[in-house]
């Protein structure tokens, strides 16, 4: 049997409204593993993440999750193909409390995490369970928007930018919880400017450039192209 | 005496005040749930209250359905026309101007009251009040009458039910959040699409139900529905668009206060709502229980 990756992505073209951004995308996720897309801010990484979830205007290519093809498929089953989407922006429920959030979304599989264990990788969770979604600090939101999808149980985890405008102390709790994830088995996706988050926690990193995949490289690589990589996003 | 007023013409009024309210308050909240997701201002809604009401005259007259059975199948005929309708032609205006879905409803509403005066004409059908309602109690102080205390009653049921789903349920809890962002809701895996078309057909089956509930009091008419809905877009601007609490509120109370404008200034009764509508819209735009955007 030849061997297929959890997602794989080949020559994807994805439009948001009139505007063409993603030019041929080649992208696979190994099951288990966490992949990093690094890349300058506008070369469509972040687009990159919202083709899969279907939320550009126009996709063509290949999109497919666990053998099945995403591209035409209705939005709101896409989910259930295993994908747990964390956006950038959050999407935190201002009107909901934490706990409806918690609870918002179906379960698309048995691997569900319970609360207990959510809250015991988010403590500061468990305390605002009744505030407000629109209440909570930048790094609550993000950790809620993680805990979220987890509750839903994904097999793949799809973040995009997770440390975008935290603090240190947060962006190194996230970084725990995403270790942690990590040995537990899950699959990862993702995109992010911080480099030096992105490396202690990757197996195999892409780089984009335009609307394209220019290159890509396990991370055992990542020292003998620190300087292309550098110049290629800027660090 | 109260203001020169007898007690007993004072609460008659009251009552007939909280009747109207009670419709006022289920047309608003039906209108006020489909605006918050789907955002349209939806004009067939004045047709969907006097389908409603149609429906239990002819399932009575025509087949010997009894009132109580009216009340539920009349709503449930109502939500069926208002999914089709969402289906059929509303869904293809989302995510076009407002406009769009205003016209389009508009135009059914004109469409379903031409057809029904088609075949029954403008005149009044009366429906009969259900016999074990049809009573008044003295109070002592005003003569009860027990249908409309009845009216009033289940009328409150039902939008506090209503409350109580969007508020306490996880279904209320997607609600709330497809109304703050339909999209992403639907990426995490909830069948939106569905959502749409059962928040529809609920708001449709509100006003169905207070259509049930006006037969025995107002005639079954073809305008019915016209007459009314214009008062219930003032009940939603003053409650504050897309507010399930001022729906029902701001619906309970222009009703009262039309009631009373009846009493002390009868020619300004049918004023009421819209100068109100207009201190509203002068002090606070968003209404009074609407959320800033």
């Amino acid at each position: 049997m030849r061997y297929e990756p959890l997602l794989w992505i080949e020559n994807l073209q994805g439009w948001y409204g009139e505007s063409h951004i993603l030019h041929g995308v080649n992208l696979a996720v190994p099951r288990g593993q966490t992949i990093a897309i690094l890349g300058r801010n506008g070369v469509g990484k972040t687009t990159t993440l919202r083709g899969i979830v279907g939320l550009l205007t126009r996709t063509t290519g290949s999109i497919r999750m666990n053998g099945k093809e995403l591209i035409g498929m209705p939005r709101h089953r896409i989910a259930y193909t295993g994908i747990g989407y964390v956006p950038e922006e959050r999407g935190i429920y201002a009107s909901l409390s934490v706990q409806e959030n918690l609870d918002l979304l179906p379960k698309i599989s048995n691997r569900g995490m319970s609360l207990e264990r959510i809250f015991d990788l988010f403590p500061n969770l468990k305390e605002r369970r009744r505030a407000a979604g629109g209440t909570l600090s930048g790094g609550e939101q993000q950790m809620l928007s993680i805990a979220r999808v987890l509750r839903a149980g994904p097999e793949l985890l799809v973040l995009d930018e997770p440390t975008e405008g935290l603090s240190p102390v947060v962006v190194q709790q996230i970084g725990r919880v995403l270790k942690a994830l990590k040995q537990d088995g899950l699959t990862m996706l993702l995109v992010e400017q911080n480099f030096h988050f992105a490396r202690h926690l990757a197996d195999h990193f892409y780089l984009m450039e335009e609307g394209r995949v220019v290159d890509d490289f396990p991370a055992y690589h990542l020292e003998a192209r620190l300087e292309t990589v550098s110049s290629l996003i800027g660090v | 005496m109260i203001f020169g007023v007898p007690l007993v013409a004072l609460a008659s009024q009251l009552v007939i005040g909280l009747f109207n309210g009670a419709f006022y308050a289920l047309l608003s909240l039906g209108l006020g749930v489909i605006f918050g997701l789907l955002r349209v201002v939806n004009f067939t809604h004045g047709a969907f209250y006097t389908v409603g009401a149609f429906a239990a005259f002819l399932l009575t007259t025509r087949a010997g359905f009894s009132f109580w059975a009216c009340l539920l199948m009349a709503p449930a005929i109502v939500a069926l026309l208002a999914a089709v309708l969402e289906r059929a032609l509303l869904r293809k205006l989302y995510g076009l101007d407002a406009l769009y879905g205003l016209l389009l409803t508009f135009g059914i509403a004109l469409l379903i009251e031409g057809t029904l005066q088609l075949f029954f004409g403008v005149a009044g059908q009366p429906y009969q009040v259900p016999a074990i309602l049809s009573g008044t109690s003295n109070l002592g102080f005003m003569f009860l009458p027990h249908y409309r205390a009845f009216a009033i009653g289940i009328s409150l049921l039902i939008c506090l039910l209503t409350w109580l789903v969007i508020e306490y349920t996880s279904l209320g809890a997607k609600l709330r959040a497809a109304t703050e962002n339909s999209r992403l809701l639907e990426v995490f895996g909830v069948n939106v699409p569905l959502l749409l078309t059962c928040t529809y057909a609920f708001g449709g089956a509100l006003a169905g139900f207070a259509g049930v509930v006006a037969a025995p009091v107002f005639q079954v008419s073809p305008l019915m529905g016209a007459n009314l809905i214009i008062v219930v877009f003032a009940v939603v601007i003053i409650g504050g668009l897309g507010s399930i609490t001022g729906a029902i509120v701001s619906g309970l109370m222009l009703g009262t206060l039309e009631a009373l404008a009846k009493v002390y200034w009868p020619p300004s009764a049918n004023l009421v709502p819209f100068a109100i509508m207009a201190v509203v819209l002068f002090l606070r735009p968003r209404g009074l229980f609407g959320k800033g955007e």
